[in-house]
């Protein structure tokens, strides 16, 4: 990426140049100094005064890259603008689309030379539409057709996508604007937002993102107001309820010489949108004439000016009344399109590039920069500004470690040779790593850091950094940890300070009974025999919640171990309940290598097996038999037994905590085992389930643990091995 | 050591007067003849140490949860004073956290016991507890 930017913006200023160079042309109207002057006319859209300082430095920049040109802005008002044009004395005009069919249609003028890109919140968008608001809860109004006699706020009915875009749509639904409706022309679109949310008008008609606006600042609640037409169009950030037209035009006045108006357009393509007299005018940028006919479409269908003259016009109508002037508009139009194509030949593939790259920078929630073989930021995008809280000039040009990277997480100097951005330009490695930029308020900023190299010769060597903000993820990994200790001293606490007591009940109760001897009542003695039994019985429970929230913090690390091995350590554990319930312990097929931690996968063998020995219907031998198969992504293990199996009902209660099925005479336990199972099986990233088809018919416990595709640790063994018998 | 020699020291330091008293009846049971002295906690056995005229004990059982001063703090303190370094200790508590084993066998415990839950199994421990350190080891002389 970052030889890309390097080799562009190389490029771009010689191409100007050259550009420049080969069109030093004849003045268009000669200025006091000799200075031929360009008479830039702007639409007062924002006002004259918001207007011109939105334009300022766009005509500072034509200035710049036109020097022999002087070029002269001039804000004026709809009628303004109607008038120069008609007298000529303007070269150069940008209004809205519609503004530019209506003059077309009173003087010919050159062809659009150039489309604006407008940047709406920092996405590039060179069309534009319409949204129908209403209140959600208008239950009454879900269709355009829903409109007719309502009271419709709209900022004015010249604006497109504030209104000429929805009439056009209320129309094809034969609602005719503003005869079947009360159109109240508001000023704003903010205005006419809040006019539906305050009652005072049922719809709002409002351009494209306004309402994305209104939703990300706060100012109404998502899913309050609602779209009526609303038409899908991929690929379109907003909401619209209307088709799109193309962004203001720039176009020439027919006087002004062809190459002063290829020249003009050149500079307008090659403003930048991270150009300060792109930013200060908000826009992203020029890009080649798009398509006005739509405009042109709308404003006959909806007779509005030039063609809310003849009522009945049709194209050929139109042919008849402006064919001379529409064939020179095509002349005209074809020497600037054909100019444009030339530029875009020359421009197009790059500039689709960078633009491609540009919007895809500035889109990233990651923070981006480049560096040079020095290490001398060449780029950096928009989110990593944000997050160090740099400016750009601040930034490209200089040295990034010592900029925002001068201190390890502790404070101490990082010196600069064992910054990985450093090494990664000196080894050519890629590298990722967890650090701690610095913010230029001296906040420190934990990332994650992946370093690119740029392979190259020249400037074009370096790397590219893309970073995160982990902070988030550092404090909920804080939290954890915090919560964890919590954890590990409560259990302490359980273990400790809940079994002091009961150990006291418990001694002195057997001390109270040895010293009664025979003497006693026998019912007391029995009575202590309970005391003990439920002491006893508490105590265990105690040592198993231990146990239970110890699963993770007492285990061995995980490693590659071979799973046979786990359950064949289990059954070795086992062996004394094994052989004493006479059972049969059978491994099937060949087992795998898994990540784990050992003594929690024997202790989790161990468990299941365990209970497919424990819970043995009377007078069968139990047979447990073990075997593993792949699934997606994992294996998965199953231990089957032909003990007592469990009522499908019981299943959601299995595997938690103190939790037993059975009274406790006929087996004895906790109920804590498989809820540890379960602990054991999520904390290595699997899943356990059971199967039985109920009591007295058996049942399989299976779970899964990830496949890490790590080689078999054993080599493949015999199908059916017989591992312990009575 | 030999049976004649009838004044084994032991300082019990235990903070649950219900569990003192289950040594107590324990090494009544076992009929030796041991001077069993009790206190409370950490700080109180150190004042006991350096007491002038106190009997230095042969052997410390040691609680490990104890308020004021907990037993691996008293391990801290004695194992470090070369006057009383030198003295067994047996850690005699109900926690069987591996840290806490650790640490007690790392600043210098001689044995680490959990207390038996059940009275009789309790009992069993501190007959052999006693048989253990009174009979079969030799300890080092007491000073003069």
């Amino acid at each position: 990426m970052g030889s890309v930017v390097a080799a562009l913006s190389r490029w771009f200023p010689a191409s100007c140049a050259l550009l420049l160079a080969v069109c030093l042309l004849p003045a268009v109207a000669r200025a006091g100094n000799g200075a031929a002057e360009l008479r830039f006319g702007v639409f007062a859209y924002l006002g004259e005064e918001r207007t011109r300082a939105k334009y300022r430095p766009l005509a500072d920049y034509l200035n710049d890259a036109l020097p022999d040109l002087r070029v002269r802005l001039e804000v004026l008002p709809l009628d303004g603008i109607h008038e120069r044009i008609a007298d000529g004395s303007l070269d150069i005009v940008t209004t809205n689309p519609n503004h530019f069919i209506v003059s077309r249609g009173r003087q010919p003028l050159t062809g659009v030379i150039a489309t604006l890109v407008e940047s709406y919140d920092g996405r590039a968008l060179d069309r534009l539409g319409g949204a129908i608001l209403v209140e959600d809860r208008r239950t009454d109004l879900t269709r355009p057709a829903d409109l007719r006699g309502r009271i419709i706020a709209a900022p004015s009915t010249e604006h497109i996508g504030g209104y000429r875009a929805q009439a056009l749509e209320l129309l094809e639904a034969g609602v005719r604007l503003p005869a079947d409706a009360t159109v109240v022309e508001v000023g704003q679109h903010d205005t006419a937002v809040q006019a539906v949310l305050d009652g005072r008008a049922d719809a709002a008609f409002v351009r494209n993102g306004v309402l994305e606006h209104w939703e990300r600042s706060g100012k109404v609640a998502p899913g309050r107001l609602r779209l009526i037409n609303e038409r899908a169009v991929p690929g379109f950030p907003h909401r619209v309820s209307t088709r799109l037209y193309p962004e203001w035009p720039v176009f020439a006045l027919p006087h002004v010489n062809e190459r002063v108006v290829r020249r003009v357009a050149a500079a307008l393509f090659a403003l930048e949108p991270d150009h300060p007299a792109a930013v200060a005018a908000g826009i992203h940028g020029y890009t080649i004439p798009a398509d006005y006919l739509p405009v042109e479409e709308l404003a006959r269908t909806l007779r509005l000016p030039p063609f809310d003259r003849a009522p009945d016009v049709t194209r050929a109508d139109l042919w008849r009344h402006w064919g001379t002037v529409l064939s020179a508009l095509a002349a005209a139009g074809l020497v600037a399109a054909g100019s444009a194509a030339v530029l875009m030949v020359a421009l197009g593939r790059e500039r689709a590039a960078r633009h491609r790259f540009q919007t895809l920078l500035s889109s990233l929630g990651e923070g981006v920069y480049g560096v040079d073989r020095q290490g001398l930021c060449t780029f950096i995008n928009p989110a990593a500004l944000r997050m160090l809280g740099f400016t750009r000039d601040e930034v490209v040009g200089h040295d990034q470690h010592a900029l925002f990277h001068h201190r390890r997480p502790d404070g101490s100097p990082y010196p600069h040779g064992e910054c990985p951005v450093r090494r990664t330009l000196e080894d050519g490695a890629s590298r990722e790593t967890e650090e701690v930029f610095w913010r230029k308020s001296g906040e420190p900023l934990p990332i994650r850091l992946k370093v690119e190299p740029v392979h190259g010769v020249g400037a074009d060597a370096g790397a590219v950094v893309t970073f995160a903000d982990i902070s988030e993820l550092k404090a909920a990994v804080d939290d954890l940890a915090r919560s964890n200790a919590d954890l590990e001293q409560f259990a302490y606490v359980v273990s400790h300070d809940l079994r002091q007591p009961l150990r006291m009940v418990s001694s002195y109760t057997q001390l109270l009974a040895r010293s009664l001897g025979d003497s006693g009542d026998t019912s007391v003695r029995e009575f202590m025999g309970f005391i003990r039994d439920g002491a006893r019985r508490m105590d265990q429970m105690l040592v198993s919640l231990l146990e239970y929230s110890r699963v993770g913090r007492g285990g061995e690390p995980m490693e590659d171990l071979d799973s046979r091995a786990l359950a064949d350590e289990a059954i070795r554990f086992l062996s004394p309940a094994i052989a004493e319930a006479g059972a049969r312990v059978t491994i099937e097929g060949d087992w795998p290598t898994v990540r784990a931690s050992r003594n929690e996968a024997v202790r989790l063998f161990q468990n299941l097996i365990g209970n497919a020995v424990k819970y043995r219907a009377p007078g069968f031998p139990p047979v447990v038999d073990l075997s593993v198969r792949p699934v997606a992504g994992a294996w998965e293990f199953t231990v089957r037994d032909n003990g007592i199996g469990i009522d499908p009902a019981q299943f959601g209660r299995l595997f938690k905590v103190f939790q037993r099925l059975h009274v406790r005479d006929a087996y004895e336990g906790t109920g804590i085992g498989l809820a540890i199972c379960r602990r054991i099986v999520e904390r290595h990233g699997g899943t356990i389930t059971v199967e039985s088809e109920g009591a007295g018919r058996g049942s399989a416990f299976r779970f899964t643990l990830p496949d890490t595709g790590a080689a078999p640790a054993a080599a493949p063994r015999s199908a059916s091995c017989q591992e312990s018998r009575p | 050591m030999s049976p004649d020699q009838p004044h084994f020291t032991i300082l019990l330091v235990e903070d649950e007067p219900a569990d003192a008293e289950l040594v107590r009846i324990a090494f009544r049971e076992a009929r030796l003849l041991v001077d069993l002295h009790h206190v409370a906690d950490g700080v109180e056995a150190l004042e006991f140490l350096r007491r002038a005229g106190a009997p230095r004990p042969d052997l410390i059982l040691l609680d490990l949860n104890m308020p004021r001063m907990s037993g691996l703090e008293f391990l801290d303190a004695i194992k470090g004073d070369p006057m009383t370094a030198g003295i067994p200790v047996v850690v005699l508590t109900t926690s069987d956290f591996d840290q806490d084993v650790h640490r007690a066998y790392a600043k210098g415990a001689s044995s680490y016991i959990v207390k038996p839950v059940d009275v009789e199994q309790f009992i069993a421990a501190m007959k052999m507890i006693e048989q253990y350190w009174v009979t079969i080891v030799t300890l080092p002389r007491k000073g003069p």
